[in-house]
Order: structure tokens, then sequence, then C-alpha cells
């Protein structure tokens, strides 16, 4: 599905991935961890086209397809989809419209007529229901005001709206308490298929106890230093990220 | 005849060109018009005009054609009229409830204070001075329209309309400038708001694109008085919209809401001279801009706080939205506060700005186009201004 080989970024002049290499599979849960700085949500938001990063180098193929052409919209079209690590707000935009138009953009490109206001109310509503998210959520201004559990909630409805392909979850865990954390972890669980693929990155392994990952990748100077399975993870829970030194040294 | 020619011709060949029948007001026309040429034309330093760009105007030729008969077509409304047609009122086109009537002004006030060269204009060279008169205590159920029409290419037209809103009456007063040809307009329209009289008023200026509008408001608040104004400046390649507003009464409130939009090549101007002249009174002022293309927004707000206005509440706030790169030249936002007494309570401020990058990523990471994400943008900024827009008046105005 996501096929990224060789990638060099830069922001302001200065490297960030260099020669970042990662392939995702349909159906398969990566993790990416590492220390601060080292560029995970870089590679999160490369990926989904953020203007202020320049690829330098490499390529990233999605389905088939080079995508590092298109712009952000047009990769949300296609399917991918960034949840934010802290959602911006938007005062004046509410909510429930904000959804609306970025559902029927996706019908737009699907061919589709736009949903009457009335069908999609009813849609919203079956998907906050099924999420556990509280109504009011969409009848206020987009992320204006919302707590921390509140943003990655309505993170989590859009995603459920829009059913990416690909979710890239930035440090989604950030900022919210175990119950939280619980809360959207099912909620990610519950969109996930045999046809989804997840990119999640985390600083910690707690959140890999909720999203289970089928591979764990830790990113080192600007490139995947070491792949492997959930014990990756809780190897670095324990011994920290002072081991990657010794990866280094190796490499 | 050019606005350069106005200013230098002697006074009996400018009445003898507009062709004046000598009445009891020509004398009044004639003080104005030496006024007007004492004052001048506003040049660049001009207080009130210096960047409003009226200068470009100058030298347009504008005939003094005054044809009338010619049918023109104003959208169809359900609401109270009083149309005007190239400076006349034109009863066929307009229906008023027995309480309001419009009737010759007999007796013109001309201003001293006013340092306006473009008032004094209006005064001199108006067809008709005409006053609009709301009896006491009515409570209208539905707006009156002002509408001012213009079909005649490069054409001029100035107009001093008075409006007296009775003691205790309630009244809505949606005016629209609907002119259709590339011409000059300059009208004031004065409004003297008796005791406990409430007003809202939208100005709606929504003219084609290559037309000069200059609008000179005069209010006038009596005790206990209320006027909510409401100023929607679209259309037009020019247009200066100068209030000055006048607190004289008792706990006399004003609330102003603008919303201006330039684009292209336009320059609109938003001039306001707020006083608070007696004690207990409040205003507040929330003024939006959004400038795009090469276009140019003015704002310049003064408040004055007089030595009879203790106790008074002022708030004033100017936000800009600059779409294009060229935001220094394009906005010009001064916000002021006069004060001579201690006993107040007064804020103002201005913000200018871009759209935020970061919310336009958001947006366009769920799938909405960069064009789409920008307009939701600028919908969200000019949002708070348009929501506050009285329900009359909101469909015509574009608001969502």
């Amino acid at each position: 599905m996501l096929h990224v080989k060789d990638l060099k970024v830069a922001i302001d002049n200065q490297t960030i991935l260099d020669g970042l290499n990662l392939d995702i599979k349909k159906g398969e849960v990566h993790a990416i961890m590492g220390p601060n700085g080292v560029g995970k949500s870089t590679l999160a938001k490369v990926i989904s086209a953020h203007p202020a990063y320049e690829v330098l180098g490499g390529s990233i193929h999605y389905k088939g397809q080079d995508i590092l052409a298109m712009d952000v919209a047009q990769r949300a079209l296609e399917g991918i989809f960034l949840a934010f690590q802290a959602p911006i707000e938007i005062p004046g935009v509410n909510n429930m419209y904000f959804l609306k138009q970025a559902y029927n953009a996706k019908r737009a490109k699907q061919g589709l007529d736009e949903m009457s206001a009335v069908d999609f109310l009813k849609l919203v509503k079956e998907k906050t229901a099924k999420l556990g998210i509280k109504a009011d959520v969409f009848k206020r201004d987009l992320n204006v005001g919302f707590s921390g559990g509140e943003k990655k909630q309505n993170e989590m409805l859009q995603m459920s709206i829009l059913e990416p392909e690909l979710f890239l979850l930035d440090e989604i865990d950030s900022g919210l308490d175990v119950d939280a954390l619980k809360s959207v972890a099912q909620g990610v669980n519950k969109l996930l298929d045999k046809n989804r693929s997840v990119l999640l990155i985390t600083h910690y392994q707690r959140m890999l106890e909720y999203i289970q990952p089928d591979f764990v990748h830790i990113l080192h100077n600007g490139r995947i230093a070491r792949s492997g399975d959930i014990s990756l993870a809780r190897e670095i829970e324990k011994n920290g990220y002072a081991m990657l030194e010794d990866v280094r040294s190796v490499s | 005849m050019k606005l350069t020619q106005l200013n230098t011709l002697a006074t009996d060949k400018v009445v003898a060109h507009f062709d004046f029948a000598k009445n009891d007001v020509t004398h009044l026309r004639i003080e104005a018009l030496e006024r007007f040429k004492a004052l001048g034309l506003p040049m660049a330093k001009h207080e009130i005009f210096g960047k409003t760009g009226v200068r470009t105007i100058y030298d347009v030729d504008y005939l003094k054609d005054f044809k009338v008969g010619c049918h023109c077509e104003i959208p169809k409304s359900d609401n109270y009229r009083i149309v005007f047609r190239k400076g006349f009122f034109s009863p066929l086109q307009s229906s008023l409830p027995d309480c309001v009537k419009v009737r010759f002004e007999t007796h013109p006030q001309l201003e001293n204070e006013s340092k306006n060269p473009f008032y004094l204009l209006a005064f001199a060279l108006n067809r008709n001075f005409y006053k609009i008169e709301i009896e006491a205590d009515v409570h209208l159920e539905k707006p009156i329209e002002i509408v001012y029409v213009d079909e005649i290419h490069a054409s001029q037209n100035h107009m001093h309309v008075s409006v007296f809103v009775g003691e205790g009456s309630k009244v809505d007063i949606f005016e629209r400038i609907l002119i259709e040809s590339a011409s000059f307009f300059n009208h004031t329209l004065a409004l003297h708001v008796a005791t406990r009289a409430q007003v809202s008023h939208v100005h709606e200026q929504n003219a084609q694109a290559d037309t000069h509008i200059i609008s000179n408001y005069h209010y006038f608040q009596a005790k206990d008085t209320k006027a909510n104004i409401y100023a929607y400046e679209k259309g037009s390649n020019l247009s200066i919209s100068v209030w000055d507003i006048f607190l004289q009464g008792e706990n006399a409130q004003m609330d102003f809401v603008a919303l201006q939009l330039p684009t292209q090549e336009q320059h609109l101007s938003t001039i306001i001279d707020l006083h608070h002249d007696a004690p207990n009174t409040k205003s507040s002022q929330l003024i939006k801009q959004v400038i795009n293309d090469a276009a140019k927004g003015v704002v310049d707000a003064k408040v004055v706080v007089s030595k009879n206005g203790a106790g008074t509440k002022s708030s004033q706030l100017c936000n800009s939205l600059i779409l294009s790169d060229q935001a220094q030249v394009q906005s010009f936002v001064k916000p002021q506060l006069e004060i001579f007494i201690d006993d107040l309570e007064a804020s103002h401020g201005a913000t200018v700005g871009s759209l935020d990058e970061d919310q336009i990523y958001y947006l366009m990471s769920r799938g909405i186009h960069y064009e789409r994400a920008r307009e939701l943008l600028i919908d969200a900024f000019s949002k708070q201004a348009y929501e506050r827009f009285p329900q009359y008046a909101r469909e015509f105005i574009g608001a969502k």
C-alpha cells in the first residue's frame, strides 16, 4: 500500500529524514518510535504533503502511484488520513459543516452527488453513537475549546466518516489520560480491517498495548535504525533509546 | 463637469451649469458652494480624505445629465420603500405606510462645523432637499428601504436627505445603493433620532464596479435613543462612507458593525467620527475588512469623548484580513480615541493578518481543496460581522 524509498526531507534547510525506507502492506499496523526531534512527525506530515517540508530525494508510492506531486487534499482524497497530534482550532468554522464539506469532497471524487443535510446528520449520529462520542462535539466550531480528549475523539469521528485506507496516527496519545487513551485506541481498532493500514507514531509503548502493531520501527538519524515486532517496543521501554547508540556503532 | 472645474469656476457659472430654479434655498446652495470652494478639494494630507484615493476622480468629466422618465428595474421587495432615481423621489416606485411621509425640506440646515467638502457639494448641488418624517411612537413591522438608483452613464448625482425619527418610534431602515452606471453619486443622509427612538440602519453599497460613491452620514441621537448601524461595502470602484455620529442625549447608544470587502482595483473607505457628547452614552464598533487582489481598504475611526461625556463606554475593534501579497500598501486602519475626561471605559484595537497556513493545511488534509479551504476560512473571519446583520438584510449581502 505504501512504499517509501530512500526519502530525504528537509525543513528550513535542515535535513530531518535522510534515506528512509518503509513498506506498509494492506492490513498491516506499523509503529514508528524514537526519541524527541528525530523526525517521526515529519514522516507523517511528508506522507500527507505538509507544505513546510521539502522533499530532497527519494520517492513515496501509495497504492502503486507516485504521490509526491499531489497536494494535501489530493492525497487525502486518495485515502490518506493524518490524525494530528495537536488538531488545529478553527474559530468560525462549524464542525458539522466542515465534516460535511470533507465528506462531500470525497463523494465528488467518487463521482457521487452531495449527500443531503438530513442523511448526513443521520450518518454522523450513527458514527458518534458507535464511537461513544458526545453529540455536541459536532455542533461547536472546529476543535475550538475542545479538551485534549475531545479533539482526539473528533479526529476519530472524521476518520470514521471519511473511511480512509491509510491512517497516519501522529502521537495521538499525547495529552491523554489512560481512560481517554483507551477510548481513542478502541475507536481506531473499530475502524480497522484487512484493507486498512496504519502508521502509528508514538513515544511510548503504552499506546501499543491498545493498538497492536505488526511491526515496530525505531527512527534514528533520519532513517529506520531497527525494525522488529512488539518485543522491540518493550525493549525500548525497558532500556530507553540509549541502546540506539549500539545500533549506530554496528551500522 | 469635472470636480476640479466645480472647484475653480465662479459660483454663478456652476449654478448656471446645473440650471437650478431660483427659490428659497438658492442662497443656501450658494453658501455651501462658496464654502466648498474655500475648503478646496482634499489633497494627500487631508484629515478625512487623505488615504481614500478620492483624488483619482477629480478629473473625471461627469455630465450634469438629469434625464428622467426612463424606467429603472429594481429588485422586488415586500418592504416599505422610498426610491430615489437620479436624485429625484420616485413616488410610483415607492410604498409607505401613513405614518411615514416624504416631503420637500424647505428649511434645510447647513452645518456650520463640517469640514467635509463633499457634504457641502451635496448640499449645493442636490436636485431637491428631501425629508422623510416618521411619526412618534410608531413601531413599523417591516423595514423601510431607501433605494438609490441611477442608470445614466458618466452622470453625477448629488443628494441631501434628512430623516426625522419621531419620539419613541422603532424603525428599520434598509438603505440600498444600487447604482448601475459608471457615474458619481455623492449623497448625504442626516438622521435625527428623537428621544427614546430606536433605529436599525443597514447601509448596503453594492454598486456597479465602475461607480464612484461618497456617502455622508450625520447621526444626531437624543436622550435614551439606540442606533444599530450596519455597513456592507462591496461594490463600486471608489467608495467613501463618512459617518459623523453625535450622541447628544443622555444614555444614547450606538452600535456599528461594518464589513468591507474590496477586490480587484477597488478602493473602499469607512471613516467614522463619533462624538460622545452627553453623560452615560455607549458605543461599540466592529469593523471587518477582507482585502483581495490589488484592492485597498481604509478604516479611519475616531471616537471623541467630550467634557460632557461622563460615564461613557466605548469599544472599537478593527480586524483586517489580507488575501494578497501587497499588505502594507493595501490596508490602512487607524482606530483613534480622543478623551477630554477621566470618567469613562474605553478600549480600542486593530489586528491585521493573513490566512493561517496551518488551518488551510488541516482543512486540506481532510480532502477539502485549497480554494474551498480558503473560502471556508474567509467566511469564518467575516461571520462575526455577518451574524450581527439583521435578518431583513442578510439574504442581500451574501450572509450564509
